[in-house]
């Protein structure tokens, strides 16, 4: 894969990120089971999605258009 | 408590004060080094003014109380805007600094004006930034000020400790400029993580750990662990209106924009960028917390009653201190940077000689601390409401800051007219001359995908510059 094509999709992934908190996966209305080490349910879904977002701008970052190779 | 506070509240006017004096002396009396820190920001010192600026008393204080009255989708709310927006800074950033060099960056508002061709644009960024900048920087004079007349009734009223926070905070960044403000940013930002998880750890422990501590809270009020909350705020839409305006932020607030540009280079801005998203998770993870004690032990206490247990009385004296200093400072280094940038945008757009130009800068943001002050003894305890009130604002501007920058066509005035109309009509809907919610959209949304469509539309229809 060439770092072009690496770095599109790190930007796909992000909005299909972005765009699944909006939905019932993150965001179940009045639902907070299944809990992951004790948090509920939205919480540790969000926290997850934070941190994949953060990994997404480590790997976004190596691959950036701006950056040589 | 009080002596533990004067001692430590002395050493952190006292480096804050040999660091304007230190800014001073390395000014030069250059006025691009005044204003924009002579543009050669390193990752490290990057990243510590972006977070200081980002993650302010709205964090400290308004974070716990959402929590805690609204519940865990609190997360939703920042945490999650937080980290997506440092994945715009990556993505759209390195966009903006490319156009900034071209234009020879002076400020936002200027920067419009050069992209559109017209001073209309420059000035509907000034306008807007000032309208919905103010409030924010009222929101964390506000906020502090509440907060330290809850814990010290008998000291100061509620706008003495406002008036001594801007005058603080005006001393220090009249002396060193941005170059002061970002230095303070180190120590401010250092002093905001150390305070809020002293603070979260000790909620943590209050309850024996986190399991113990959801249990809790389930037994108080359920609906706490899951969306919409207690109160049904957090709604999907809410969710959306208020995580899209968080994430445009780098570009549509000046303070933040600017510290965007004058970063060394891409490499700089990406390494800052990922540190941010580090801070971000750690900063907000001890609020939840501190709004999960909050909930167990006080939920029918004010605001004010609630922030003045968690953050002082329930803690230990130095802690406390320590506490009410990192809050201090919080609040601070936020503000200042919005005042300053408000000054910088308003210097851009002024035409004479550098000394004058620099002077009415200087007197302009002495004049909008006033009005922050003013507004501050004026507004109401919903800090984060109030926050999410100017994150919306400035967020209208977003399509025709976008259009300026990344579309290569010819710009007419049409989007900064309608984005001038909006917010107007914005500000008509938080005044209750239009209502709120337009044919079941939120009135802020509605005008956002209006100017976005519109924002799509010219750069398709335009024509291309010849």
């Amino acid at each position: 894969m060439t770092r072009s094509t690496i770095w599109k999709l790190t930007c796909w992934l992000a909005a299909l990120l972005l765009a699944a908190t909006f939905t019932p996966l993150v965001i179940p209305v009045g639902q907070s089971q299944p809990s992951l080490f004790s948090l509920p349910y939205t919480l540790w879904t969000g926290i997850l999605i934070s941190v994949l977002f953060v990994v997404l701008v480590f790997i976004g970052a190596y691959y950036h258009p701006s950056r040589k190779p | 408590m009080k002596v533990a506070l004067l001692v430590i509240g002395l050493l952190y006017i006292a480096i804050l004060v040999a660091l304007a004096l230190y800014a001073h002396k390395k000014n030069r009396g250059e006025a691009g080094a005044y204003l924009l820190a002579g543009g050669n920001l390193g990752a490290a010192l990057g990243f510590f003014t972006f977070a200081a600026t980002l993650f302010s008393a709205f964090t400290l204080m308004g974070m716990p109380d959402f929590f805690r009255t609204h519940g865990v989708g609190g997360w939703i709310f920042l945490g999650i805007s937080d980290t997506a927006m440092v994945f715009g800074i990556i993505s759209l950033g390195y966009l903006l600094r490319k156009k900034a060099s071209e234009q020879q960056f002076k400020g936002m508002s200027e920067l419009m004006s050069r992209l559109y061709g017209h001073r209309l644009a420059g000035i509907t960024t000034l306008v807007g930034a000032f309208l919905f900048l103010i409030p924010y920087v009222a929101v964390q004079i506000r906020g502090v000020a509440i907060f330290l007349n809850e814990a010290f009734p008998d000291l100061f009223p509620a706008w003495g400790w406002s008036l001594g926070i801007v005058v603080v905070m005006l001393l220090y960044s009249e002396t060193g400029g941005l170059k002061a403000i970002i230095y303070s940013d180190t120590l401010q930002s250092i002093l905001l993580i150390i305070a809020i998880w002293i603070l979260g750890i000790g909620c943590l422990r209050y309850f024996g750990g986190a399991g113990p501590m959801f249990a809790a809270v389930g037994q108080v009020n359920e609906q706490l662990l899951s969306v919409p909350g207690p109160k049904g705020l957090l709604t999907t839409q809410f969710l959306l209106a208020s995580v899209i305006p968080i994430v445009l932020i780098p570009f549509t607030q000046p303070q933040v924009a600017i510290r965007l540009v004058i970063m060394k280079d891409d490499a700089a801005l990406f390494r800052m960028a990922l540190g941010v998203g580090v801070f971000a998770i750690v900063v907000i993870l001890p609020t939840a917390f501190m709004g999960m004690y909050g909930a167990v032990r006080y939920p029918d206490a004010t605001t004010s009653e609630y922030l003045g247990r968690v953050l002082i009385f329930d803690q230990h004296p130095v802690v406390a201190a320590v506490v009410i200093i990192g809050l201090v400072a919080a609040a601070i280094s936020t503000a200042d940077s919005q005042i300053f940038a408000l000054g910088t945008e308003l210097n851009s757009l002024l035409t004479g000689d550098e000394r004058s130009t620099l002077l009415k800068m200087r007197l302009a943001v002495f004049l909008f601390a006033l009005i922050a002050l003013v507004f501050s003894i004026l507004s109401s305890d919903q800090l984060v409401l109030l926050a999410r009130t100017s994150f919306a604002g400035t967020a209208l501007m977003a399509p025709m800051t976008f259009l300026g920058l990344f579309s290569d066509r010819k710009h007419s005035l049409l989007l900064p007219v309608l984005t001038l109309t909006s917010m107007a009509a914005y500000i008509a809907t938080m005044s209750g001359i239009l209502p709120d919610m337009w044919a079941g959209i939120r009135s802020d949304l509605a005008l956002l995908v209006l100017l976005a469509v519109v924002a799509t539309a010219q750069h398709l229809l335009n024509p291309t510059p010849s």
